[in-house]
């Protein structure tokens, strides 16, 4: 495949992920993540564009792109930018560090955390009670205090293709995925 | 405030019980890699589970290259 076609591709699949998550995030529904253990990358991509975040004791969560040369693609940047504190924001980008459910409970990430396994069971519980809402007034509210950032979104799969089509990156993903060290994610 | 010598004891006994490993087969200066027998993803249950047990934050790269349970205890000792 020559680099013109695979950076199509790169884009045309980043497109059709951004397309569904931005479907789930200004969906009609409420949405909750119930997370569980490690939440890196494209699966915290995947919590953020929920409503709510549950999760358990055991839960971790990380943005690693930044150490392979990236940055996330999937709606990373804009969707934490608008739900967290900037400062917060850097931290997690810009060192590439994990943190636990506590700290994303702290940083006002996660809403609920609960006993290890049981996420699930917390986020049913909790759809049941916003299941009682009248739909129509759930998803005035929601307009209002979720907003698609739709233009940052779209910068950042620019940002992303720009990057991606470095030599340099592709040799990083080529070392992660082949490492078999203990902690990947940090070169 | 505990001591070092009791964080690590502590270290030791939560690894061998959540890993299913003899308590009398990990010594303090053992690679815990190798004695736990652990991957990337059991690492950071690792982390995990000794931040919810000492109530403390370990930011992953402080812990990049530290490999026995002795080095372990001190940075988590470091932030009691």
């Amino acid at each position: 495949m020559g680099k013109t076609e695979a950076a199509r591709g790169v884009r045309d699949f980043l497109e059709r992920i951004h397309h569904v998550l931005n479907r789930i995030d200004a969906a009609p529904l409420t949405t909750i993540a119930a997370v569980h253990g490690v939440t890196f990358g494209g699966g915290f991509e995947l919590a953020l564009v929920c409503d709510l975040i549950i999760a358990d004791k055991m839960a971790r969560f990380c943005f690693p792109e930044l150490r392979l040369g990236l940055i996330p693609g999937f709606g990373g940047i804009p969707r934490l930018k608008r739900d967290l504190g900037n400062a917060v924001v850097r931290d997690l980008l810009l060192t590439g560090r994990s943190f636990n459910a506590t700290k994303a409970q702290q940083i006002g990430l996660v809403s609920q955390v609960v006993a290890e396994g049981e996420s699930l069971r917390a986020a049913r519980a909790t759809a049941a009670q916003m299941g009682k809402f009248d739909r129509q007034t759930a998803i005035a509210a929601k307009q209002f205090i979720k907003p698609i950032p739709a233009e940052e979104l779209q910068k950042e799969i620019d940002i992303f293709c720009e990057l991606f089509s470095r030599s340099a990156v592709q040799a990083g993903l080529k070392k992660f995925v082949e490492s078999t060290d203990a902690q990947p994610y940090l070169p | 405030m505990q001591t070092a010598e009791q964080t690590l004891e502590e270290i030791l006994t939560l690894a061998a019980a959540h890993f299913k490993v003899q308590r009398e087969k990990l010594s303090p200066d053992a690679d815990f890699f190798k004695a736990l027998g652990i991957d990337s993803l059991q690492t950071l249950d690792l982390l995990t589970r000794l931040e919810n047990h000492f109530h403390v934050e370990l930011p992953d790269y402080e812990l990049q290259g530290v490999t026995d349970f002795r080095t372990l205890a001190s940075k988590i000792q470091a932030r009691l």
